[in-house]
């Protein structure tokens, strides 16, 4: 019953925050209010109004009345007379759909039915109700705020009821019933200056004690927030785990403190480090969980070492490495060729590639040549060799010193 | 097993003069204690650094516990000292970027890496994280050499390396395995391509 009831105080709440302050610091007029809304938009009217605030409420704790130092007569008579208007046309429309605020514990269905009313009203009917406030609105929609980009077309509404309630209240009961639809956006604000609102305050937190929280302007919410905090000293390179330890160490002790150890630590060099120094052997701990295993494979060493391996490995040799494996031939390619000259022949029936007087051939068939010697029997034994080329070639560290190209078509190996 | 149980492997009697020479007592992770030459331990500039930094005195190696090495098992740091004890007071090789490296095989090491692959791997390692340069030269070539005259089909059993298919397999299931929907939401972008639309929306 009670959070049924309570949506629209909460929906209040949420849109007219700054309305609150606003109708805090003048109460006379709806002005304010309004204004509270658009305040960045119609810098003119805000000043009139925020003028006027301040003429009565010289303590108000909105910061909108501050601008009132330059006052516009002319346009503050006008806004006035306008907003006499909105006096006389809006509570009808208004009144019937705030007031289930303050009837919320008499009986919750009604309120419910009213407040869903007005914020389902279509939007043909918002215009009719608001028209006089969609006059002043036109006014000052020369510019466009972010506030009023944000807030919803509902807003506008409820708005305009507290509006309503604001010039209403002329009792501090009427107030406070308006300010309970109001008070969730309004008490964050508000909550050191004003007791009224304080009483409001735990009248809310009473009935809706997460609400509160939901409507809370992002700005406050994020440095209170455990996690973004845990965040931000994780991204301060502190441990999340251990607030306490920041606080000891970077708040709680003096930098005198600081002073009186760092001589203490050079008193003893060698003890506090020799220390260290065996409790980081102890850390690093390199062991592989495959070592337990009895068989090794050559991708659990470091990089570093089978860079090693290759380095220690001939030239045809690298060659064959580059295809056992994707990462073996990432690697390979990523190192000095360890070969100065390259000499290219190519047959009729096959390809000879020297690397630094070793002869790597590809052919279709098996020749018989020396052992140390590579054959490559492919059908497609060009782009073997080609391939072989390439890859040294494109090698950005290769540096030869002699490169031979020999095309001998006619010559056939036997 | 507590340190004063362990066995104590003496890793040079030979090489042990009476002279004044210190020696640093080393402790691998199961507690297997050596003693090593302050010479041969400049074979390991990571060792060297340790004591280096630790400045024992020769009462302080004997009164204070030994240095533990706890990643290193017994059987692979015997191999490494014995090396080093070999090989003390030589001068440690320098890299001067010359390719192709040669190296030569010593016979004593040669004799030394005669051993089963799982051990040369773990002594591969253990000289790569003490910093044991010639060893790791040795042990390198050793293993390069093993690659020789083996086509790339043998070199993946010796080496227990993936195929190119294998890898790419591999590769598929892991990014399956995290994010499963990826897949989908490709196939899906995919088709669309297809039928011509340019986005989602």
């Amino acid at each position: 019953m009670s959070e049924s009831a309570e949506k629209p105080c909460d929906s209040l709440a949420l849109l007219g925050d700054y309305d609150y302050d606003e109708k805090e610091a003048s109460p006379e007029a709806s002005e304010p209010a309004h204004m509270g809304i658009n305040e960045k938009t119609d810098i003119e009217v805000a000043r009139a109004s925020s003028a006027e605030a301040d003429s009565e409420q010289p303590g108000s704790p909105v910061s909108g009345p501050d601008h009132s130092s330059i006052l516009l007569d002319e346009k503050k008579s006008d806004d006035e007379s306008k907003v006499k208007s909105i006096r006389e046309d809006e509570p009808m429309e208004t009144s019937s759909a705030y007031r289930g605020g303050p009837c919320l514990s008499e009986d919750s269905s009604d309120d419910d039915s009213d407040d869903e009313d007005d914020i389902r009203k279509s939007p043909v009917d918002r215009k009719q109700n608001q028209s006089p406030k969609q006059e002043l609105e036109d006014e000052a929609t020369s510019a466009v705020d972010i506030n009023s980009k944000l807030e919803s077309p509902k807003t506008m509404d409820e708005t305009v009821g507290m509006n309503y309630e604001k010039v209403k209240s002329d009792s501090p009961e009427e107030s406070l019933d308006c300010d309970y639809g109001e008070k969730p956006k309004s008490s964050p604000l508000e909550q050191p200056t004003s007791p009224k609102i304080d009483k409001l305050m735990e009248c809310n937190s009473a009935e809706k004690p997460e609400k509160p929280s939901s409507s809370e302007p992002v700005v406050q919410e994020k440095p209170i927030d455990p996690e973004n905090f845990d965040g931000l000293l994780v991204m301060s390179g502190e441990d999340s785990s251990s607030p306490k330890q920041l606080d000891d160490n970077s708040v709680d002790m003096p930098k005198s403190h600081e002073r009186s150890k760092s001589p203490e630590q050079s008193k003893k060099p060698l003890e506090q480090p020799n220390e260290n120094l065996l409790t980081v052997m102890g850390q690093l701990n390199l062991t592989t969980d495959d070592s337990e295993k009895g068989s090794p494979s050559l991708s659990d060493m470091p990089v570093d070492v089978i860079a090693l391996i290759i380095e220690r490995s001939d030239y045809k040799q690298q060659l064959i490495l580059r295809k056992v494996s994707k990462s073996l031939r990432a690697l390979v390619d990523k190192l000095k060729p360890a070969c100065e000259s390259i000499c290219f022949m190519y047959f009729k029936n096959s390809i000879n590639l020297v690397f630094d007087e070793q002869w790597v051939m590809y052919s279709k068939d098996v020749f018989e040549g020396p052992s140390e010697d590579i054959a490559v029997a492919r059908d497609d034994f060009e782009k073997a060799a080609f391939d072989d080329l390439v890859s040294t070639l494109k090698n950005p560290r290769l540096q030869l010193e002699y490169f031979h190209n020999v095309l001998l078509c006619e010559v056939v190996f036997y | 097993m507590s340190v004063e149980n362990a066995p104590v492997v003496d890793v040079d009697e030979a090489a042990i003069p009476v002279e004044k020479k210190m020696y640093y007592r080393f402790e691998s992770n199961d507690k297997k204690e050596f003693r090593v030459s302050e010479l041969a331990i400049q074979q390991s500039e990571t060792l060297n650094r340790l004591v280096e930094a630790m400045g024992y005195t020769s009462e302080d190696v004997e009164n204070k516990p030994a240095i533990a090495i706890e990643n290193i098992d017994g059987k692979t740091l015997k191999l490494v000292f014995q090396w080093c004890e070999h090989h003390k007071g030589e001068a440690i090789p320098v890299d001067d970027g010359s390719v192709p490296k040669i190296v030569e095989i010593p016979e004593f090491d040669a004799k030394l890496m005669d051993i089963d692959n799982g051990l040369l791997f773990k002594l591969i390692w253990a000289a790569d994280y003490l910093n044991i340069v010639q060893l790791l030269n040795v042990s390198c070539k050793k293993v390069a050499n093993m690659a020789q005259g083996k086509t790339p089909a043998q070199l993946r059993r010796v080496y227990l390396l993936p195929s190119d298919e294998e890898d790419e397999a591999a590769k598929r299931a892991a990014q399956e395995a995290q994010d499963p929907r990826a897949r989908e939401v490709e196939e899906e972008f995919e088709e669309r391509k297809r039928q011509g639309g340019n986005s989602f929306f």
